[in-house]
This record gives C-alpha cells, structure tokens and sequence, in this order.
C-alpha cells in the first residue's frame, strides 16, 4: 500500500494537476490499459446505446421459438421466440447500472468506515477489523443469497446485497491506508488544533484517499458484474420478461444442442467487459508497482 | 503450555469463535430484516391472520434469542431444522446431496492444488518468459469471468460442437457417481478454471518473493542446478504460503460450486441452496449457509494447523 500512497504524495509535490487524473492518463497511455479502456468502452456502449438500435421489442414473440441466425434476426430467436439481437441490445443495461451502483454504495459506506477506523484506532478499530474479517467467512454469493431468500429477490436488494458483501473489503483496504495517512505530520498538526475526527476524516484523509480508490476501484467493479450477472442468471435479479445478459443464458440453456448462439454472445459480452476492466486494474497496479492480487478479488 | 500447544489452542478457540459469531450474523440479522419464513411461505395470499398463525405454527412468536439459542443448539446436535412449507428435516433434505457436492469439490481440489504449483512455480521461475505470460493471459482472462459464462461456453464447445461430454450433468442415484465420470468432467474443469487462475498468480508471486532471498542467491552462486534449486531449495518454503493460498480459494471455490451445479443441473448442495433461495426457504437457506461457514473455518482451521507443524521452529521450542 506504500507505493499508492507515495505516488499521490509525489504528485502532491507536483501540483501541476490531481493525482487521479494524471494516474489515470499515464495508465490509459499503456498498451493494456489501452486495449481495457477500449473493450469497456465498447461494452458500455452497446449497454446504453443498444436499447435504441434494438429492431424488435425485446419482449415481443416475433417467430418459432429457438430459430436460427438468419437476416431478420442475426441472432436467431430465443426459447419463447423473441428476437435474439433485440434482446441482447437491451440486456446490458441494468448489468451496467446495477453493478456500479452497488459499488457506489459500497465505497460511500466503506471509505468513511475505513478512514474512521483508521483516524480513531482503538476500541472502534478492532471492532470495525473483527466485523469485516467475521463477514469474509461468508462466501459473497451465499451472503447475498441468505439475504435475498430474507427480504425477497428484487434489483434493488441484489445491489444492496452486494455492497454490504463489499462493504467490509472496502473497510479493510481503506483503513489501511488511512493509518498510514493518519502517521504523517499534517494529520498530527490538525489533532493538535484540536479537531475533531469527522472533520480530519473529511479534510484531511478522504482528499488522499483518491489514488487508491482509483487502483481499488476495478476489483469492487468485477466483483460486483460478476455477482450481478450471476444472480440474475440464477433467476434472482432482473425479473423475466425483461431482458439482461445473465438471464438470456440461463432461460435459453434448454435450447443449447439447437441454438447456442443466444446464450455464446451475451455470455462472452459479459466476459469482454469484466476482462475489459481487469486489463484496465492490471494496467494501474503496474503504474503503481504493485501484484495484482494484493487488492484481493473476492 | 508449549509454544507448538499454545498457537493450537488460540487458533481452535479462534475459529469456535468466528463460528458462533457468522451463526449469530446468519440467524439474527435475518430475522432483524423484513418479511420472515411465514410471509415467505405464503406469498401473495398472506393476510394478518394467516401470517399469525402460521407464525405460530412456526414458533416464530417466541423471543428471537430463544429461536436463536434453540437453533444453534439443534445445530450442535445436528438438527439443521425443518424445510419450509414441507416440515421435512434439512439433514433429510441434504443427506443424499452432501455427497457428491463433497466429491465436485474434492476433485476440484485434487486437481487444483499439483497444477497451481506447477504452472505458479513454472511461471516465477522465468518472469514474462513464454510460460509466465501465457499463464497470465489465460489467468487474466479467466480470473474475472463469472462462472457461469465459463460453464455455459464449455458446454457448447464440449456438449454441442465437439459432442464429447454431456451438457447436463445428470446423477443417476441408483448408481455410485465415480462409475460415470464424464458427467464430473465439466463441472470440475468450470471450477477448476476460475479457482486456478486466482491461486496460480498468487503462488507466482510468493514464489518470486523466496527466490530473491538471499539463500537462494547464495546457492545459485554455488553452481546449483536450476531445477535442484527450485525443487530442494525454493518449495519447501513456499509449501506454507501455497497451503495458505489454497486455503484463501475455499470460500471461492464454495461460491462457485452453486453456480456450476446450477448451469449443470448436479444434484448437490448448491443447488438445494438455489431452490431454496427460489422458494424462499429460510431455515434450509440458513442452515445450509451456516455449513458452508462451517466448511470454510473448518478448512482455514486446517490449513493454519498444517503450517503450524510444517514450521520446524515451533517444533524445535516444544
């Protein structure tokens, strides 16, 4: 973790513009990173445009079930005879929307948990250590699937579901970092004024918290596409009739010996995206010296 | 108490602890949340009558602590509790499941833990060489596809294009699993393929790490042979950090195994889980997450205890 640290210091001492950005351009500027800004922005893309260049309503019957490829429908027809290509235009986006939600929420929870933890130490920090490492013992997919078998699969509880799995991960990294920050004689200086840990967490760690949020940013992202595609595959996210990637593989998987066209692509879509980002999360621990692994996938 | 006695006994009170504290999790931050097993059960014809006396049915009326207590305590007894809206015990449920998740999961591991270490050790030994970059490609790919995209795209190569193996992984329970192990063959390859990408980088790293120690310098300087050093000199120490790592890819590996048994219709364990999940079951939901907690502290428990003895230090101060 000193690595990311140092580097927002370094870039501190430039001042010639924010540590994130200048990050973010020298990363994209490598082969790697290069080639996963690409596949995710491609993905994006047919994510949020294909909704509008869908030929059929996604959830219209157009033809016999399980058709073939053919020039109406470049992917065939689906297990209920819905058009194909329409379906998997209009399957991205809630992938997309949920995935990054749940993230979202995860880091608005975890970094000021994390920070907390870390500025105050004692009593609130080996509580807030034992609580995360007690729900790393729950494997994230059963977590979220207790909770959904609690409250009742919905969209909403799949995002909730997987922050709270992240959450704790969040918590861990960030408290770290925020001890080392804590260290330094800025931070002493404003204990010394005498201000309270709110407003040094907010003034003082959070605006050095941007370069590991970056590099930390591409694993909570796949974690969450994965479990989202997952559940929704399992028939616990978007609900049917609706279309989305996970879903399309799994209502289609009877059909696999006639048509496995409808299941490969939305299948390998998913896939492109979460390698899209991996290349990207590689690209910045290489910018900041650092294996891959220690930012923990799930 | 010796030193090899003592870390023994804080790791077992350790895991006793995170056991009863993820069964506390389970069990209360359910019944903390909305909605409990008796609206669940009925669903949309749930009136305030209906739903009071079913709770009642239940037992859902008592205190939570005493529900909890109850629960826990059947728990140890091996009572997992009663499925919803059948009554039918979770231990009858599962009996005939537990085995052939156990043996998805063994063959799994009997695979991943040689080919880890092999394509980790191979890959350290010549950083970005052919084998390291080509092991990190695949491991890049593979790390982050979810598994059931793994699972789906093996079946078609393997059930529909190249027709060699089933595409549903069907258990006749008339006859014993390992008399037909092609049905085992993608299942275990799905799993394999998720769960190896993550432990071989992480072996690669640990790997690299022991052969910039100066020991190793020292013997290379030496004239000692390249493979001599690797296998006498590196791997033993990199047998603790690699039993560790492995141990990390339980929880993993135990998430996954819901999925694939999902995509290959296998009767286990996990897709019991799903079905459950489905249905909204929630004493067998709970109770099957609380094996699978049992399962990982059990494991992780295990695997602290193997590097404990493997370190010839502990031993020695005994």
């Amino acid at each position: 973790m000193s690595s990311l640290f140092a580097l927002s210091r370094d870039a501190e001492v430039a001042r010639s513009q924010p540590a994130a950005l200048m990050l973010l351009r020298s990363v994209v500027g490598t082969r790697g990173g290069r080639a996963g800004a690409l596949l995710v922005g491609a993905v994006l893309a047919l994510a949020f445009l294909g909704p509008f260049l869908a030929p059929f309503s996604p959830t219209a019957i157009v033809d016999t079930p399980f058709a073939q490829p053919s020039k109406a429908h470049a992917l065939g027809t689906d297990a209920l005879g819905r058009d194909g290509l329409s379906r998997f235009l209009c399957g991205g986006r809630t992938l997309a929307l949920t995935s990054f939600a749940a993230t979202l929420m995860a880091y608005l929870a975890g970094i000021p948990l994390g920070a907390f933890a870390g500025v105050r130490g004692g009593v609130v920090d080996i509580g807030a250590v034992a609580v995360s490492d007690l729900m790393l013992a729950i494997p994230s997919l059963v977590f979220v699937l207790v909770l959904l078998a609690a409250v009742g699969p919905s969209l909403s509880m799949v995002a909730i579901g997987i922050a709270a799995v992240e959450v704790p991960r969040v918590t861990r990294i960030f408290r770290a970092i925020t001890v080392e920050v804590a260290a330094l004689e800025f931070v002493e200086v404003a204990m010394a004024r005498g201000e309270t840990t709110a407003s040094i967490v907010v003034r003082e760690i959070v605006p050095n918290l941007w370069t590991a949020l970056m590099a930390d940013f591409g694993f909570r992202l796949t974690a969450s596409i994965v479990l989202v595609s997952s559940l929704s595959y399992l028939g616990l996210g978007q609900a049917p009739p609706a279309a989305d990637w996970g879903l399309m593989v799994s209502e289609n998987q009877i059909g696999l010996t006639i048509q496995p066209w409808i299941i490969v692509v939305p299948g390998a879509t998913i896939a492109v995206l979460t390698f899209g980002v991996n290349l990207l999360t590689d690209a910045f621990a290489r910018r900041l010296g650092r294996s891959i692994v220690s930012g923990g996938v799930p | 108490m010796s030193p090899l006695l003592r870390e023994i006994v804080l790791r077992l009170g350790a895991g006793v602890f995170t056991l009863v504290a993820a069964s506390a999790l389970i069990y209360l931050g359910v019944s903390a949340l909305p909605g409990d097993a008796a609206t669940a059960a009925l669903g949309k014809d749930a009136t305030p009558d209906l739903v009071a006396g079913l709770r009642k049915q239940f037992g859902l009326d008592r205190p939570v602590l005493e529900r909890y207590g109850g629960w826990l305590s059947g728990f140890l007894r091996g009572n997992l509790g009663y499925s919803l809206p059948t009554g039918v015990p979770v231990t009858n449920v599962i009996r005939d499941k537990v085995w052939n998740t156990v043996v998805l999961a063994g063959v799994t591991m009997a695979l991943l833990v040689p080919l880890a270490i092999v394509l980790g050790a191979v890959s350290a030994l010549r950083p970005d060489g052919t084998v390291d970059q080509s092991t990190a490609a695949l491991t890049l790919t593979l790390i982050a596809t979810p598994q059931f995209v793994i699972g789906a795209i093996l079946a078609v190569v393997f059930a529909v294009w190249l027709k060699w193996l089933p595409a549903v992984s069907l258990i006749d329970p008339s006859r014993p699993l390992i008399s037909r192990p092609s049905i085992l063959v993608l299942p275990v390859l799905t799993l394999l393929a998720s769960a190896l990408a993550q432990s071989v980088r992480m072996i690669r790293a640990t790997m690299i790490e022991v052969l910039e120690l100066p020991y190793i310098e020292a013997a290379r300087l030496n004239g000692i042979a390249e493979w001599r050093l690797l296998l006498r000199h590196a791997l033993p120490n990199i047998v603790a950090p690699a039993i560790q790592v492995l141990a990390y890819n339980v929880p993993w590996l135990l998430g996954g195994v819901v999925i694939v048994e999902s995509v290959f219709e296998y009767r286990g364990v996990g897709l019991t889980l799903i079905t459950a999940v489905q249905s909204r079951d929630l004493p067998t939901v709970e109770a099957l997450a609380m094996l699978t907690t049992v399962a990982i502290v059990a494991t992780s428990l295990c695997a602290d205890m193997t590097v404990i003895l493997l370190n010839p230090r502990l031993r020695r101060r005994a």
